[in-house]
């Protein structure tokens, strides 16, 4: 068995062992939930709150999509948590500056606060313009509809 | 319980069904338990492979993944399987004539005792790899940023939206690169279709693709230079840092690495002299490049990589003309994928990688003329190449050497020269990158230099030749 191809094969599986032992030492990931998993279940929630087809926003601080600076975790988790909705982002400080026609939000029926935090006097002023009411709250998130 | 067992169904099916198609692979002479692992493995992605075809078509024609396309995948597969054991007793009972004509050769198995320990060690290594993909897919179950923004995003839409699934790919969502093909989201959308939603189905697929690709490895590499090579790489790949991670993220590039290796284990199998069936193992190899295509849009590059290499190689060993032959059996092979990928930007995604091919001429040439860019991408891509902090490249290399390989045979590897010339699309596509270069790097470099590397390490220890399997097989080609 340990001929020169047995001390070979001897040391390839040792060598390759000992890598595998030094590699599988790192730590795992930290434990506890991360953005999606956090926010998936509370969007879950607010989902079964929508009808089919519902034409449904998100207030957010910036345009994260535009800007590679701003960080579009907020928008993108809302899309993937309502899917197949399709979810509009609502810049809030557009609509504050331009009004609710510009911005797009007189186009739609449900908004999602809590995101990435856009500034709460900006928001109130917003859904007092739009006569928003609430229809779910979640921990950190809720979901308004536009009243008649 | 029953939603365990349904995913679990969802994923036997198709592997039963897609069994007949890779068991012939190393028929001649007796498999090791690594080779019959691989084939296992091997039969899993090639099943899903398909059924990612079947759910396509399906919904193309005016389906949904619901109860309906449960009820039409069971006796499709049942059929698919039917044929092809039929076709495999056809091919093998042709296959046997001929080879008692052409005497096969007997593939280097090994001492039992080297054999038991390499398969032994495979095993643990496997076994605490699927222990870190379980820890890592409880704490995450969405797996991370592309899993969700991308590819689960996609199965979910397409799950949830029933007659309206085309919504998945309309320009508001172009954020989540509506261009990527469908491979792993109707994986994932088609075990929905038996168990419901659960993040149980993509962090099963993931783990699947992520031991997979160890295990075929270790089958390829084993058949060509045996058993103890055949473990050096595959513990050599489940030892390499941030491998199991990313697979545990559900990320699609381990996936493509798999159904990369597996192409290249097929097309290793019909370079073997004397085998018969070379036809039959270059179809496998054009079926895996095929959904390699089908998974990522990289791996349409990667798959006109590996056949511009395996052509080339061949053209040296057999000539141009047979070399060019050797084409039809692997376009065959690639055809039905190909076909989805292109029903696919016909009718419902967009042209694919349009950022990339609409870019300005005259800034592309300004970013291939650079020289401090391609100072930052050499250097980047170098500090994320796998295992660069154990030096993996320079120990795989050194192990292969170590087990017999010579640098003329690795240099002669259609898998050695398809891996290097991978690493060299991965840096062209970091030199035309339309994004801005050190945000691309610093997202994406890692990702992209784990998906040649599976192949890498099966250049270089298939090419390892122990002497007890070179004499054997020497012994039966006199």
């Amino acid at each position: 068995m340990l001929n020169r191809s047995g001390i070979a094969s001897a040391l390839a599986l040792t060598i390759a062992s000992v890598l595998w032992l030094r590699a599988v030492r790192d730590p795992l990931p930290p434990r506890g939930p991360d953005l999606a998993d956090g926010l998936d279940p509370k969007f879950e929630l607010l989902r079964k709150a929508l009808p089919d087809h519902a034409r449904v926003g998100v207030l957010l601080p910036t345009d994260t999509i535009s800007s590679i600076a701003g960080d579009p975790a907020p928008y993108y988790l809302a899309q993937y948590g309502l899917a197949p909705l399709l979810v509009h982002r609502v810049i809030v400080g557009d609509c504050v500056r331009d009004g609710a026609k510009a911005c797009g939000a007189d186009r739609l029926d449900f908004l999602v606060e809590g995101l990435g935090g856009p500034r709460q006097p900006e928001v109130a002023g917003l859904k007092t313009q739009l006569r928003l009411g609430p229809v779910a709250v979640t921990e950190g998130l809720s979901l308004s509809r536009r009243q008649p | 319980m029953t939603r365990v067992l349904a995913v679990a169904a969802a994923v036997a099916l198709p592997t039963v069904a897609a069994w007949p198609l890779v068991s012939g692979l190393w028929a001649a002479g007796r498999p090791c338990a690594l080779q019959r692992l691989g084939k296992v493995a091997a039969a899993a992605m090639a099943g899903l492979g398909i059924v990612s075809l079947a759910s396509f078509f399906w919904l193309l024609a005016g389906g949904t993944l619901g109860r309906s396309y449960v009820a039409a995948e069971v006796p499709l597969l049942m059929l698919l399987w039917l044929a092809l054991t039929a076709w495999r007793r056809r091919v093998t009972r042709r296959e046997q004539s001929q080879a008692s004509a052409a005497r096969e050769p007997v593939l280097p198995s090994g001492s039992v005792v080297w054999n038991v320990l390499a398969t032994a060690l495979v095993g643990v290594a496997l076994a605490f790899a699927l222990w870190r993909l379980i820890r890592i897919g409880a704490d995450h179950p969405h797996g991370g940023w592309d899993a969700w923004a991308i590819w689960n995003h996609r199965a979910r839409f397409i799950f949830r939206a029933g007659e309206d699934w085309r919504e998945a790919f309309v320009p508001e969502l172009s954020w989540s690169h509506v261009d990527y093909p469908l491979l792993l989201p109707l994986s994932v959308a088609r075990i929905w279709a038996y168990a419901g939603e659960t993040t149980l189905a993509p962090a099963v697929v993931a783990a699947l693709f992520t031991l997979a690709a160890a295990a075929t490895l270790a089958a390829g590499v084993a058949a060509s230079a045996g058993p103890v090579a055949g473990a050096t790489a595959a513990i050599l790949l489940l030892g390499t840092p941030g491998y199991v991670h990313m697979g545990a993220s559900q990320y699609a590039d381990v996936p493509l690495g798999a159904l990369l290796v597996v192409a290249l284990v097929a097309l290793l199998e019909a370079e073997r002299t004397g085998f018969p069936g070379r036809a039959r193992a270059l179809v496998l190899g054009g079926l895996f490049l095929g959904f390699a295509g089908w998974t990522k849009n990289e791996g349409l590059t990667a798959a006109a990589i590996v056949v511009l290499a395996r052509t080339l190689l061949s053209w040296r060993v057999r000539g141009l003309a047979a070399s060019l032959r050797e084409l039809v059996p692997l376009a065959a092979g690639a055809a039905l994928p190909a076909a989805a990928w292109l029903a696919f930007h016909w009718s419902v995604a967009p042209p694919w990688a349009e950022e990339f091919i609409g870019q300005n001429r005259t800034a592309l040439a300004q970013h291939l003329m650079d020289g401090d860019r391609w100072s930052l991408i050499l250097s980047g891509v170098a500090k994320v190449l796998p295992g660069a902090e154990l030096h993996l490249l320079a120990v795989a290399a050194g192990l292969a050497i170590l087990l017999g390989a010579r640098p003329r045979g690795v240099l002669r590897s259609p898998a050695f020269v398809s891996a290097a010339l991978l690493y060299a699309a991965v840096v062209a596509g970091f030199l035309v990158t339309p994004k801005p270069l050190a945000w691309h790097l610093a997202t994406a470099a890692d990702r992209l230099a784990m998906q040649p590397w599976p192949v890498l390490l099966l250049g270089l220890l298939a090419s390892a030749a122990p002497e007890a399997g070179r004499a054997a097989r020497e012994s039966n080609l006199e």
